[in-house]
């Protein structure tokens, strides 16, 4: 049972935070294009963040909660309470990037793509860039703790 | 804690960073390919093969590297390149990482042509590399394997 959970809990963290890598990278990618074609793609990865990203993320913490309950792990460890403070950054920042995408999403629906308008999709992207970027900060902690049980 | 033990802790880091980023890059590569030649657009077709070109691209850096990481590891982790569940992990990463240049060699001749379509192959041989991947990964968590060489 524990090596099952183990298994599905790396699928489903890549599910998450390996697809939120691709998703971002496709987003950088579409930036440099038009602004109709950058909102289709953002349109895109709004559905992959809702529908896949931040479930196998709740998802997560269920299974990282069944595994430490089924190996006996304490959750005063050092490792274990770090891996939960990252995961909350994680999950917090990830919502705050979606909160983001979805403005940036309602900037390019409107219909005046002027180079003001540009500017400000571009500003409004590196804030989505800023909140990322926190989660895959959260994340590096966290797999760093995870992998090595450190203490 | 010495410094070796430090290293092999970032090596181990890196390794299941790389995992991660490959297989979940590959996965976003396939999504966006698939939601994207639905449509009618020709140029939004091609910057997604173009996207998903760089993806594979960037995945074969990621291979070289599980392969040295991968490497690093085994003897600081106590096994031998004789370990049987290593060694069907070098035959199936070798196999994915096969797979991954052939479905790079198609993407790179439908862009060439201006065919843009995910075919019953590229389908084929995605599901293919997702379930060696968790072949690999099944094998790395429970120390064993159930492929025998």
């Amino acid at each position: 049972m524990y090596f099952f959970l183990k298994v599905v809990h790396i699928c489903v963290g890549i599910l998450a935070m390996g697809v939120g890598f691709g998703l971002v990278l496709r987003l950088r990618y579409a930036s440099k294009r038009n602004l109709e074609h950058f909102a289709l793609v953002v349109k895109q990865a709004l559905l992959l963040n809702w529908v896949i990203v931040v479930p196998a993320l709740l998802l997560q913490l269920l299974l990282g909660f069944s595994i430490v309950g089924i190996k006996g792990y304490s959750l005063h460890q050092f490792w274990v309470y770090c891996t939960f403070i990252g995961y909350f950054f994680l999950l917090i920042s990830w919502l705050v990037s979606n909160f983001f995408l979805l403005d940036l999403y309602d900037r390019l629906r409107s219909d005046n793509a002027g180079e003001g308008s540009r500017r400000e999709v571009i500003r409004c992207f590196k804030h989505y860039v800023c909140a990322v970027s926190v989660s895959f900060l959260s994340l590096m902690f966290m797999l760093f703790m995870m992998a090595n049980r450190i203490l | 804690m010495g410094v070796s033990v430090v290293v092999v802790d970032i090596v181990k880091f890196l390794h299941l960073l790389l995992v991660l980023g490959l297989v979940g890059s590959l996965v976003a590569s396939y999504y966006f390919s698939c939601v994207s030649f639905r449509r009618a657009d020709i140029s939004l077709k091609q910057a997604t093969m173009r996207y998903a070109l760089m993806i594979d691209r960037i995945s074969f850096i990621c291979m070289f590297f599980l392969f040295a990481t991968g490497s690093m590891l085994v003897i600081p982790k106590g096994f031998t390149f004789k370990t049987p569940w290593i060694n069907a992990a070098y035959i199936l990463l070798t196999v994915a990482a096969g797979l991954q240049v052939w479905l790079y060699k198609i993407k790179q001749r439908l862009l060439d042509r201006g065919q843009f379509k995910v075919t019953i192959i590229m389908h084929s041989v995605f599901w293919l590399t997702v379930v060696i991947y968790i072949g690999i990964i099944h094998d790395a968590v429970t120390k064993m394997t159930y492929l025998r060489v």
